[in-house]
């Protein structure tokens, strides 16, 4: 059993339905990445965890307790942050902290020593007094992070929160998000930025069409993508047909001057390739290989229609 | 508490720290009592331009145009009674007064006021003006008539009294007379004019021929009898003539007598008449001018005295402040805060719905009470003593309107989604409550259920409670049922912003 466990999870606003049969385990001290395209369900789903929505059907548990029934616990123990920055503008740093702290129920003694701590890991501490309008966009969403945090949360909810930030920006919040979880904070979190979450999440869920398509690793994910590898062959003469006929290659494509190789042991099939490359006395130009990112594995997944390209899982 | 006081503390300091909702927080109010209380503070009527018409006019006329000119009116003579009209239409003059021509208190006239009637507030101060104008005017002029038939009165009854004990010396005159004339005609009945002398001629001849003597003393004494008896016949003569007299003297006595008779009657019928007109005169009580010029006086008292147009327009200004001022930050503060990107992770904090209610109930308080503080800090230099003597009830009803219309606001935001429709909504309810109070038109003008329903009207009933304390300084007893129509609105508020504010989370 997971910290979060989902299980048969229905929700719909009047008749429209936006999850159904959502399963999922979510454990302790994962950084744990939903992701799917807009208006999969995303954030119902992440208010459905945080007990913000009920469930029209089945049971969102949390420690093994239904959340409905534990709201205040979660509030307590959970922490928030939307895509969008959410503090007060025209209130300091130091004011939010404090304007949050009280709302979690902490005495003031209890703020000062979370907000140096909190303040420090986010690297605002040097910005307590500036008026929270007046912060960069990086700070700003730190910030965000800083107040979700102010109450030690057990859980870390983000939604999207790289969303609209610059790479620079997405890799100091990356950065920051790593710390918390490094600090044992359990992090659900949503994005479409694929790569953001590949670089975060130790697991994923992929939400399709109102339900949970696949969870697992990235690792797990990729296992279920038929074109696993990619190996990128440039030779001198521009000629294939040897490569293809003797290394035995089924799945290749030809890019310009370029053969690409769909192939699930790159390595195998690479040697294979040189040494016909060798025998044949050819000129190699460039040959690189590539692992599918988590992008090309989500919209292989998600893409209509082509589901004989996903393994069953 | 301790989190109410964090989230009241955040709006106040997300309040003040926007410059112009602090500028309309704290200058607002001082800046409309100013305002107000330039414009307001005086009992006079400014500016008002009366224009007037008549094809000739008499010195009565000219008499009522300066007595507006007096009361502050402007005057326009204007050429004729359609251009006057067409003035009012464009604004040039706000009432035609036409005078017929040569108006003047003996052939008497009607003066025609020609208003426009979408300005109600102007034509009532105006007709009324006006009409106690010509009503003193029209007063002064019969007043001079009536003094002068007054006067005559005096006159008749001060001659009447002067001569009536000249016919009372006539009556008694006459009476003497009458009294004198009956003695004359007793003395004069008791006159005996009467002779016998033959028979006493005939004994005295018989006693003389008894005589012894001779005949010829007898002859010499007869013939001296007869010399006396002729003498005597002559006398007898004489007798008749003034029995005669005396007879006709008798009958011009009666005569008279008769007419003195006559005239004593005439004297004490005249007597009677002057002294019945003189008791006439007596007997008409009202000898007071003004009151046989206009019996039945009116005459509109003001229950509260020496107070001007600001005293008056004070309550109405003071709940008006509060209920636009309340309605509007009240919804303004729940349409921020629901709009805002930090809405929702309020929400999961384990803060319940009710203390944000509670805390946002009371920032909007906050500010209207130093508002009101303002306001009434200005207002204490204007009527200090109107104040100060009912200051509890002026904090207490203030606070208690306030609460209804921010609950008010606070329900309009969490119904509404944008800061747009939900200001739009509280300036349309601002405006029904203004127009179904007693402020434009008076409530009782309303048709029956209408009219009944408006009385409930919070503007209405916090307005009234206002003035009742500001104008009378009414203690609280009084006023119980108008502070339970509040409280129950309060009540009824309350619940309704509960399930709004769930209503409104839900939509998230």
């Amino acid at each position: 059993m997971g910290l979060i466990d989902l299980r048969g999870v229905k929700k719909r606003f009047g008749r429209k339905v936006i999850l159904e049969g959502v399963d999922l385990d979510i454990r302790e001290k994962d950084i744990f990445g939903i992701i799917g395209v807009n208006g999969s369900g995303k954030t119902t789903l992440l208010k459905l965890l945080i007990g913000f929505y009920k469930t029209s059907h089945g049971k969102v548990s949390y420690k093994g307790k239904n959340i409905s029934r534990i709201v205040k616990k979660v509030h307590r123990e959970f922490g928030f942050t939307s895509q969008e920055s959410s503090f007060y503008p025209k209130l300091t740093v130091k004011e939010n902290l404090f304007y949050f702290g009280s709302l979690y129920g902490l005495h003031n003694d209890e703020i000062r020593t979370n907000m140096d701590k909190v303040l420090k890991l986010v690297e605002l501490d040097d910005v307590k007094k500036v008026l929270a309008e007046n912060l960069s966009g990086g700070m700003q969403r730190r910030l965000d992070l800083a107040c979700s945090m102010i109450h030690e949360p057990k859980v870390l909810v983000l939604d999207e929160p790289t969303e609209d930030l610059d790479p620079l920006l997405r890799r100091e919040i990356i950065k920051v998000i790593k710390k918390i979880n490094k600090l044992g904070t359990t992090v659900i979190i949503t994005s479409h930025l694929l790569d953001d979450i590949e670089s975060l999440c130790n697991r994923v869920a992929i939400l399709h069409h109102r339900k949970v398509m696949k969870v697992g690793s990235i690792d797990d994910l990729r296992k279920l993508y038929d074109r696993e590898e990619e190996i990128h062959l440039e030779v001198e003469s521009g000629k294939y047909e040897r490569i293809i006929k003797f290394a035995k290659l089924k799945d290749v494509e030809c890019v310009g001057s370029k053969l690409i190789v769909y192939t699930k042991d790159a390595e195998k099939t690479l040697h294979l390739i040189f040494h016909i490359i060798e025998n044949d006395n050819e000129k190699l130009v460039y040959a690189d290989v590539k692992k599918p990112n988590l992008e090309e594995i989500f919209e292989s997944l998600t893409k209509e229609g082509e589901s004989s390209v996903v393994k069953k899982w | 508490m301790v989190k109410a006081f964090a989230i009241i503390k955040k709006n106040l300091k997300l309040i003040t720290r926007t410059k112009s909702s602090a500028l309309i927080v704290v200058l607002g109010p001082l800046l409309l009592i100013l305002l107000i209380g330039a414009a307001f503070n005086t009992a006079n009527i400014y500016g008002i331009r009366v224009g007037t018409y008549s094809e000739s006019y008499s010195s009565l006329t000219n008499a009522v145009i300066d007595e507006l000119h007096k009361k502050r009116f402007s005057t326009v003579k204007i050429e004729s009674v359609d251009v006057c009209i067409e003035s009012i239409e464009q604004g040039i003059v706000h009432v035609c007064a036409i005078f017929p021509p040569d108006l003047s208190v003996k052939d008497g006239g009607d003066i025609v006021f020609y208003v426009d009637n979408s300005r109600l507030n102007l034509v009532y101060i105006v007709l009324d003006t006006l009409s106690s104008i010509v009503g003193t005017k029209s007063e002064e002029l019969s007043t001079q008539l009536t003094k002068t038939l007054i006067d005559a009165l005096d006159t008749a009854d001060k001659e009447i009294t002067d001569k009536q004990s000249l016919l009372d010396a006539l009556a008694s005159d006459a009476s003497i007379t009458d009294k004198k004339l009956d003695a004359l005609r007793s003395v004069w009945n008791e006159v005996d004019l009467e002779s016998d002398n033959g028979s006493s001629f005939k004994v005295l001849e018989n006693e003389v021929s008894k005589l012894p003597g001779s005949n010829e003393s007898k002859d010499t004494v007869a013939g001296l009898i007869e010399k006396v008896k002729r003498e005597l016949k002559k006398k007898d003569e004489s007798l008749i003539a003034s029995s005669t007299a005396k007879q006709k003297t008798l009958n011009e006595l009666t005569n008279l007598k008769q007419v003195v008779e006559g005239n004593i009657g005439y004297i004490a019928s005249l007597d009677e008449s002057a002294k019945k007109v003189s008791q006439e005169i007596k007997n008409v009580k009202t000898t007071s001018i003004s009151k046989i010029v206009s019996p039945l006086k009116t005459r509109i008292e003001p229950i509260t005295k020496n107070k001007t147009h600001l005293n008056y327009v004070f309550p109405t200004l003071v709940v008006l402040i509060i209920m636009f001022v309340s309605m509007m930050l009240a919804s303004t503060l729940e349409i921020k805060e629901k709009t805002a990107k930090v809405y929702f992770k309020n929400f999961i904090t384990p803060t319940s719905d009710a203390l944000f209610i509670f805390s946002n109930f009371v920032t909007n308080l906050i500010i209207i009470v130093l508002q009101l503080a303002v306001l009434f800090g200005v207002a204490l230099y204007f009527f200090k003593d109107q104040i100060l003597s009912v200051v509890t009830n002026i904090i207490i009803i203030p606070l208690i309107i306030a609460t209804v219309f921010i609950l008010l606001g606070m329900v309009l935001g969490n119904v509404f989604r944008s800061e747009e429709t939900s200001t739009l909504a509280v300036i349309s309810l601002g405006f029904v409550f203004l127009f179904f109070s007693s402020t434009i038109l008076p409530i009782e003008s309303l048709p029956g259920v209408i009219g009944k329903i408006a009385t409930f009207n919070p503007f209405f009933v916090g307005e009234r409670l206002l003035n009742q304390v500001l104008l009378f300084q009414s203690p609280l007893q009084p006023l119980l049922p108008s502070l339970y129509i509040l409280g129950g609105y309060i009540v009824g508020l309350i619940i309704l912003t509960v399930v709004t504010k769930k209503i409104a989370k839900r939509r998230m």
